[in-house]
């Protein structure tokens, strides 16, 4: 296995100057195909060999900046080459890059990632709207021929799910996407409300298990497993 | 998953799976997600770099592929 330092000996020194993807130009299946195929990626560089779906072995994985910096260029586009499919797609793979995003590596691109996705929470189609904070399903194609797992995909869900084996230092975020949520539920139109309430109720089934705990605990050095959607409930 | 388990318990690979290192037909099947991704010919020929060395690759060296082509 060859270390991150020897990649230019291969790509070549220039590389980095010379070699700039772009999307200009795919249409709307190109981007969503490009999109699967980085959610089918994201399992084997996380974790490899192993089928279950696990955060990262190594806390230096920079999966999330990596699939963020992506994904923003598949969704530069026209608006016919950039459809909700895209970026349902797009936040298909989002979802799978906060799974794997190890503690370690901070809160910053996960909040900021947050904030990014207000924006498809009002978005006008119903399939944006959900992907970004609530529930849909996609096949795992990585996994064995026939374990192809349903896999539960939604961002803010899964953000949340991130604060919360981060621990008591990271509900203040949580609580600014709940300060979102409530937002939304005021203002928003209706169409809106709904995907915002099925969002809520998907994150209210979110709780702490042991592993996360002891993840949680090296961080933030809490003392009790608490659920952090009963914390806000309360 | 329980007949794979097995037989890593089996073959004395009981406590650490090697999850470090995919196997020959996974990095073909990851090659190939890559080059659907950078299917231009000059990218085509980074990718094929990256994985023409047998040593195998890491998760990282992906993410740092992927990010210094998407870097803007």
């Amino acid at each position: 296995m060859f270390a991150v330092s020897d990649l230019h000996l291969y790509l070549g020194p220039s590389s980095s100057s010379q070699f700039r993807k772009s999307f200009n130009g795919y249409d709307a299946q190109r981007r969503v195909s490009v999109a699967k195929a980085l959610s089918e990626l994201a399992c084997p560089l996380a974790h490899g060999e192993s089928p279950e779906c696990s955060r990262p072995m190594g806390k230096d994985l920079l999966l999330l900046s990596t699939y963020s910096m992506a994904i923003r260029l598949v969704l530069q586009g026209r608006a016919d080459e950039v459809t909700p499919a895209v970026r349902k797609s797009g936040n298909q793979v989002l979802c799978l890059a906060v799974r794997h995003h190890s503690i370690e590596l901070g809160l910053k691109e996960v909040d900021d990632l947050a904030i990014e996705l207000y924006q498809s929470l009002v978005h006008k189609n119903r399939a944006v709207r959900l992907s970004a904070g609530s529930v849909f399903t996609f096949d795992c194609v990585y996994l064995p021929l026939i374990m192809s797992l349903v896999i539960p995909s939604q961002v803010l869900v899964e953000i949340i799910s991130f604060y919360n084996r981060v621990g008591q230092v990271s509900w203040v975020r949580a609580e600014g996407i709940f300060d979102k949520f409530y937002e939304l539920l005021r203002d928003a139109r209706d169409p809106v409300k709904e995907t915002v309430l099925i969002t809520i109720g998907r994150v209210g089934r979110l709780g702490v298990c042991p592993d996360d705990f002891d993840c949680a605990h090296r961080f933030s050095g809490l003392q009790q497993p608490t659920s952090l959607a009963s914390r806000l409930v309360a | 998953m329980i007949d794979r388990r097995l037989a890593e318990l089996a073959s004395g690979a009981a406590t650490a799976p090697n999850v470090g290192i995919p196997s020959p037909r996974k990095v073909d099947r990851l090659q190939a997600l890559l080059l659907s991704i950078f299917p231009e010919p000059e990218e085509s020929r980074r990718i094929e770099s990256l994985f023409a060395h047998d040593s195998g690759f890491s998760g990282e060296t992906v993410c740092h592929y992927i990010r210094e082509a998407c870097s803007r």
